[in-house]
């Protein structure tokens, strides 16, 4: 286990030598650990954005944040190596799968680390009973700025690994645009069904919506988009 | 012979070229040349002295020689200069402020480190630092140190500043700045530190300090107050330090009066 506790800062200063070993061979031990990291550092995160609204919904959360990253890599696994593959990378489905897993688990110890900051930042928002939603404003936007950089971070080095065993700038920069596109997408959506993460103030603490299937992402996003347009072109109406 | 005085007088004198030896003798000592062990001088004062003359030295000692010895020395330098600028902020107000901003100002301080202690591993690590999380936290602790020493430098300075003036919040930018130096001195070191360590520039410490900064300018807030009378604000209010310090009427020292109720009979 030690072993491997060593190997996370090697992980995140991507160095080439050592995760090429890795990538290369056909070891169990090391997929678990990646997916034991991202379960103790994704719920740590999903607790601390929870922990907003109350315990049960930290709990909730907790559990939600590393099943939607695993839920977003099975979902994907098997098109991320198809569109490797078609693209002439000549990567392995072990590989595939395991370059990202690498990937989701430097996010999740970015998010690990950022977690004492996020839970002092909560501690010092003012709470629903202020009767301000300031706070969940800004929470809710502190988060996404987080949770963005951190993918942002590793993305970066998704792109090293990949360019580290296909040896082309142009293929590997493709590879991850493809891979990005797909987890932004299918994420996106499973994000929909396994809401509230970090929930609305006016509505009860769920661990799923009743209706996590009902609709999907895009649906409420086009909706939104709509009404906002509706609001903008017909001012007069909605003050009526 | 007179022809040739009155050339010399004319002519400015040129002063030699010093040889490639000679210029990086006189060169300012750098992290290169004072990386080296401490000679066993590693009492207080001698930390102290090497902290603000030859941090590398103190970066060696970290690395390869005594780390528990010389990270314990330095924790108490830190804890020592943060609780003399914690007694003179509670000099202002006076009574139990002296005993609680010293305590507020040394907990405060060292718990912002610890909370930005896991993200300074990490974006250290992503930035190709190849430091253990012990090695990072001494060197956290040397820059906090040297951010202290700083801060008992300017002692004198807010001394003579709080005896001339009444207003508080002139008293709060003094501070401010105070810390605002303490805190550029202190970062630099550290981002010194890791370049020379990783022979590279760590791209990433400007995004952890600016953090590092917000957690203790966010952390002043939450243990207020720092300056006014003790119990003069309500501590249990939540607030972002923005709003804390552009509010108003929130920072004066003077008792908070009750709001006047509508009268109902």
């Amino acid at each position: 286990m030690n072993k491997y506790f060593q190997r996370i800062p090697v992980l995140c200063r991507g160095d080439s030598e050592s995760i090429s070993e890795w990538l290369d061979r056909q070891s169990i031990h090391w997929i678990l650990f990646c997916c034991l990291v991202i379960t103790i550092c994704g719920g740590m995160y999903g607790a601390a954005i929870g922990l907003w609204r109350a315990g049960l919904m930290a709990t909730y959360v907790a559990i939600k944040f590393p099943l939607l990253i695993f839920l977003t890599t099975l979902c994907n696994a098997v098109l991320n190596w198809m569109l490797a593959l078609v693209m002439g990378a000549g990567l392995t489905f072990r590989q595939t799968l395991l370059a990202q897993l690498m990937s989701f688990t430097i996010a999740t110890l970015i998010l690990g680390a950022m977690t004492p900051i996020v839970v002092f930042i909560l501690y010092n928002t003012p709470p629903l009973s202020s009767g301000s939603h300031f706070g969940h404003s800004f929470f809710l936007l502190l988060n996404v700025v987080i949770i963005a950089a951190a993918g942002f971070a590793a993305n970066i080095r998704l792109y090293g690994f990949l360019l580290l065993k296909i040896g082309s700038r142009p293929l590997a920069q493709k590879i991850v645009m493809a891979w990005v596109a797909g987890n932004l997408f299918v994420g996106g959506q499973l994000s929909w069904n396994l809401r509230p993460f970090i929930g609305s103030p006016t509505l009860e603490i769920q661990c799923l919506r009743p209706d996590p299937f009902d609709g999907n992402f895009y649906e409420s996003v086009y909706r939104s988009g709509r009404r906002l347009l509706h609001n903008i072109t017909s001012p007069e109406k909605q003050r009526k | 012979m007179t022809d040739s005085h009155s050339a010399e007088q004319a002519e400015p004198r040129i002063p030699p070229i010093p040889s490639p030896q000679q210029q990086a003798a006189e060169r300012p000592a750098t992290f290169e040349t004072n990386y080296r062990d401490m000679d066993n001088n590693r009492h207080l004062f001698q930390v102290v002295d090497a902290v603000l003359k030859r941090p590398a030295q103190v970066l060696y000692e970290i690395l390869h020689g005594k780390s528990v010895a010389i990270t314990v020395t330095l924790l108490v330098i830190a804890v020592f200069c943060l609780t003399a600028i914690g007694l003179m902020m509670a000099g202002y107000s006076g009574g139990e402020q002296f005993a609680a901003v010293p305590l507020k100002v040394v907990i405060g301080t060292l718990l912002s480190a610890a909370i930005c202690l896991p993200s300074l591993y990490i974006l250290l690590c992503l930035s190709g630092g190849d430091q253990t999380f012990p090695q990072v936290c001494s060197i956290l602790l040397q820059s906090l140190a040297l951010t202290g020493i700083l801060f008992v430098g300017f002692l004198p300075v807010a001394w003579i500043f709080s005896q001339a003036t009444d207003s508080i919040k002139f008293m709060g930018f003094l501070y401010l700045l105070i810390w605002g130096v303490g805190i550029h001195f202190g970062l630099r070191l550290l981002r010194r530190a890791f370049a020379f360590l990783n022979k590279r520039t760590m791209g990433t410490l400007h995004l952890w300090g600016f953090i590092f900064i917000l957690v203790l300018l966010q952390m002043s807030t939450t243990l207020r107050p720092l300056l006014g009378s003790y119990g003069s604000l309500r501590t249990n209010e939540k607030k972002f330090f923005v709003t804390h310090w552009f509010g108003a009427g929130d920072h004066t020292d003077k008792p908070a009066t009750p709001p006047r109720l509508p009268d109902v009979r």
